[in-house]
């Protein structure tokens, strides 16, 4: 058995697993009841199923610059995703799109709230 | 034997991406709240990238990839710009984009706050008076 056939088989199951991933995000977006909860099922491809995707998909190319390019993109979608995440979650959470009795820690309310009782003193000055 | 083994799992996975993204469409389709379906389509694009992917990785060619390279800058810029339109129909008093039912008072005791707190530094969208809980500055 060489060292081809190894990648091979490596490839196939990395991508297998990215593709159990995706399935996964489908099944939970479907089912989860609120945008937050949606966006945890969600998130899982973006980052991990996308860059076991990306692994796999390396190993059966095995061309350098292809290479190159499949760690560019993993980079990038690295980097980006958490941006959407952050934004999406926020305006969940203003818009109050969520469960607030299934918090068990909420920091955002009091920041807001001291936020809000900072611009009460500045108002009345 | 590799050619026809490579087949079958290509095709085992790219079955499992077409059931993700059939059931993400759908919840795109129903998704009650635009937010909903901004998560939708960002999952969407995750897949279609994870079929880019094994498509080349089946064909052996290297044509798509710049393809994935565009969607991993650009994916995520549907998401944020519906997050953005969103936090500013908050801000402005406008209260909920959709006309959907299921914010509670906890809801709009958030809102409030929320407006507080982000108006701040936000370029005061075009506020109408009389509308907006902080019209007396």
């Amino acid at each position: 058995m060489n060292w081809t056939a190894v990648a091979d088989v490596a490839g196939a199951v990395f991508m297998l697993a990215g593709g159990v991933l995706c399935l996964l995000a489908g099944i939970g977006l479907l089912r989860l009841p609120d945008v937050l909860t949606r966006m945890h099922a969600a998130t899982k491809p973006q980052s991990f199923g996308l860059l076991l995707v990306l692994v796999g998909s390396g190993l059966w190319v095995r061309s350098l610059v292809d290479l190159g390019i499949l760690l560019l993109v993993g980079l990038f979608q690295l980097a980006t995703s958490p941006v959407a995440a952050h934004m999406v979650g926020r305006a969940a959470y203003r818009t109050g799109r969520m469960d607030s009795e299934d918090i068990v820690l909420d920091e955002l309310e009091e920041a807001l709230r001291r936020a809000a009782a900072e611009d009460e003193r500045e108002n009345r000055r | 034997m590799t050619a026809t083994a490579h087949e079958v799992v290509a095709t085992v996975i790219a079955g499992l991406l077409l059931a993700a993204g059939l059931m993400v469409t759908l919840r795109m389709v129903l998704g009650p709240s635009t937010l909903d379906r901004a998560v939708a389509l960002d999952a969407l694009v995750a897949v279609v990238m994870a079929g880019i992917g094994l498509q080349t990785a089946v064909r052996g060619n290297a044509f798509y990839l710049p393809v994935l390279l565009v969607l991993s800058f650009l994916g995520f810029t549907g998401s944020v710009g519906v997050a953005r339109f969103m936090a500013l129909r908050d801000e402005a008093g406008t209260g909920d984009v959709d006309e959907s039912q299921d914010t509670g008072e906890e809801g709009g005791g958030d809102q409030d706050n929320g407006a507080a707190g982000d108006a701040r530094d936000a370029e005061e969208p075009g506020r109408r008076p009389g509308q907006g809980p902080r019209e007396a500055r």
